[in-house]
């Protein structure tokens, strides 16, 4: 199935959610509790799209956990904070090597990969990370995990205008 | 005669501040004391909510502590104060008064005179008489503030030794100079008076004080009295150098004495330090407080040990690189 | 000549604390950063914090260097410590004394860089103290002594590079005198 961006975003009256206006500037993205259903439903179609996927974890910048959908003896909070690390140490490796805009970092093993993307939503720098086993194909993995960032920054747009 | 004592309340609900405050200013003619409310932590008395950790900027420097109950809440054990909510006023008339009473019997609450010897007198006898009372005090364990009297009956400067700062209305600089030429007295205060002070004028560290006195004294006579070149010290922490002010001789004596005790002479061999510096250092670290007698080690004691070779030849080149 | 063994220093702490300033205020090269935008300005006002690490050299003659390392500052990225730590000389601890749990903070982190603090190689730099305030110094000298160490502990200003020169001095001093 391919991601429609009319057909396929999550509206939140579909998901039974009424968007939450954002309160003044204290208040933080992270700490906006409609947040987690904008992008629970693109994590969930993301893996039921993709063969060997088996956790995806959408994370703010600075490393905390926005919404997950992951194996319980895997910890989201620290898989979070490793996110955030390992994408800015590639936009300063980048960075060493003139080039700009970290778009993802792959780690690949014997047994399976993790595949690290930047969703590139422009308020909230939201980073989105995938654990796929033996089974999973890097070119579909990162095809559609890029579906899954452009279905979550088209739900997170609304909130992001309010801000 | 009545104390000045203050109270601070620690409690997640503000509405339970408010209503201890406006309870306390009804309340206060009826104790023996004059009772003031302050947001210090290092209040004489602080009340704290039953869920609240104590606080860590009071663990030590609040003087008497009381802690708020819930009705079948059971009570913390030892001696700590409880007052049952809801708050009512002949509970907590009592509890003051208890609190005044444990205060007062707090050891050492004296004055501390210095005493001069007639025959001595010269430039140094009142820094002298300075250390011995700071030495005393110390001793003591008296942590209430204390105010420096002059001969004359001016209050030089107030002293909080718990929180290792002196406030005086000239600052250190000038109140060091002061106690080249003024025999002082130390007088007790409250931590009212404290705060009170406070406000015209900016406490700082008191370790300054101490250590430029310590090297007066080092230039006048050597080692302060109570320290003897045979035998062995050993620190029982860092001075505070970001405040004292650099000190690469102060870092390097530190650096050994924190991990072994020696004798003056020997750490002036195993440092390679002047031992005229060395005795400037013992005397500006014992007025800090900061130094213990210990029998000096025995063997491997004059010479450096050294961790591998290689390191310390980096390390020399980096301390050249960074000019230390 | 000698395979060369890396040096390196790390600087660690609280967040806000000053580790990215004390690090640039030493570094031979600009110093690379890896800051994200702060999520959560409700808890802390700054508008960035380090993620991963902080990277600067002192360089010295011969092509050596000193490697100088910063940590992120908060629990969540502690799996960072012990990857920077790893064959340290030693460590330079900033604590934040405005903030809520002051000695908590040194002690959590005493435990987590157990091995230098045990071996002398840590000195503890205390930033925005003022003496009004905060827990005193005596009470950070307690938390060091009920560990048996015997670190040095300064008030400190992480913008005066001056401190931070203190501070390595002390360092250097400390490692030297370890026996």
């Amino acid at each position: 199935m391919f991601f429609d961006p009319e057909r396929d975003s999550m509206k939140a009256t579909a998901v039974g959610v009424e968007p939450t206006p954002l309160a003044p500037k204290e208040v933080s993205v992270r700490q906006n509790p409609a947040l987690p259903s904008f992008c629970l439903p693109a994590l969930q179609w993301f893996m039921s799209q993709t063969s060997g996927v088996t956790a995806a974890l959408v994370a703010t910048a600075d490393g905390f956990e926005i919404a997950s959908v992951l194996h319980q003896t895997l910890s989201a909070e620290k898989m979070a904070a490793m996110t955030s690390s390992i994408l800015a140490l590639g936009e300063a490796v980048l960075a060493e090597a003139e080039l700009s805009d970290c778009q993802n970092v792959v780690i690949e093993s014997r047994n399976g990969m993790v595949v690290m993307l930047a969703i590139g939503d422009p308020r909230n720098e939201l980073l989105l990370s995938v654990i796929a086993d033996r089974n999973a194909m890097l070119g579909q993995v990162l095809w559609a995990a890029r579906r899954c960032c452009e279905q979550i920054r088209h739900s997170v747009a609304p909130l992001a205008t309010l801000n | 005669m009545a104390d000045k004592l203050t109270i601070n309340v620690w409690s997640d609900s503000q509405e339970e501040r408010s209503v201890v405050r406006s309870m306390l200013s009804i309340l206060s003619a009826n104790t023996g004391d004059e009772w003031h409310f302050t947001d210090s932590p290092s209040a004489d008395l602080l009340l704290l909510g039953s869920s609240s950790i104590e606080p860590q900027s009071a663990a030590g420097t609040a003087h008497v502590v009381a802690r708020f109950l819930n009705a079948g809440d059971p009570p913390p054990g030892g001696d700590t104060l409880t007052l049952t909510r809801p708050l009512r006023a002949m509970p907590f008339l009592d509890m003051l008064n208890e609190a005044a009473r444990r205060l007062r019997a707090l050891p050492a609450v004296q004055a501390f005179s210095p005493t001069i010897d007639p025959t001595l007198l010269n430039q140094f006898q009142p820094q002298l008489t300075f250390a011995q009372c700071m030495r005393d005090v110390r001793a003591s364990g008296m942590l209430r503030p204390f105010a420096l009297v002059g001969a004359d009956g001016a209050e030089l400067a107030l002293v909080n030794l718990a929180r290792a700062a002196v406030s005086s209305i000239s600052g250190v600089g000038e109140l060091h100079t002061q106690l080249k030429t003024n025999f002082v007295r130390f007088e007790p205060r409250t931590v009212r008076d404290w705060e009170q002070a406070v406000v015209q004028d900016t406490p700082q560290s008191l370790d300054v004080l101490c250590w430029r006195t310590g090297s007066s004294l080092a230039d006048w006579n050597g080692l302060v009295p109570w320290l003897s070149k045979n035998e062995g010290y050993r620190m029982i922490g860092w001075p505070d150098f970001g405040s004292i002010g650099t000190d690469s001789v102060g870092i390097k004596l530190s650096a050994l004495l924190v991990k072994r005790s020696l004798t003056p002479l020997q750490l002036s061999a195993a440092s390679t330090v002047s031992f005229s510096q060395v005795v400037s250092f013992l005397n500006s670290a014992s007025l800090c407080g900061l130094l213990a007698s210990a029998p000096p080690a025995q063997a491997r004691v004059a010479t450096r040990l050294a961790p591998a070779p290689e390191r310390l030849s980096m390390i020399g080149r980096l301390r050249q690189k960074l000019g230390l | 000549m000698t395979v060369g063994q890396e040096y390196k220093i790390i600087v660690t702490g609280t967040m806000g604390a000053g580790k990215t300033t004390a690090i640039s205020a030493i570094s031979d090269v600009t110093v690379v950063s890896t800051e994200a935008a702060n999520s959560d300005q409700a808890a802390y006002a700054k508008a960035s914090t380090t993620v991963a690490l902080d990277y600067g050299e002192i360089q010295l003659d011969g092509g050596d260097r000193v490697r100088l390392y910063g940590t992120p500052g908060q629990q969540r990225f502690s799996f960072m410590w012990g990857i920077l730590a790893k064959g340290a000389l030693g460590l330079i601890l900033l604590i934040d004394n405005s903030s809520p749990t002051p000695l908590d903070d040194l002690g959590r982190f005493l435990v987590a860089f157990n091995e230098l603090a045990q071996s002398g190689a840590v000195v503890v730099g205390i930033t925005h103290r003022d003496v009004s305030e905060g827990p005193t110094m005596a009470q950070y000298h307690e938390v060091l002594s009920s560990r048996g160490l015997g670190l040095p502990v300064f008030s400190v200003d992480g913008r005066e590079r001056d401190h931070i020169l203190l501070m390595v001095d002390a360092l250097l001093s400390s490692i030297e005198a370890f026996e």
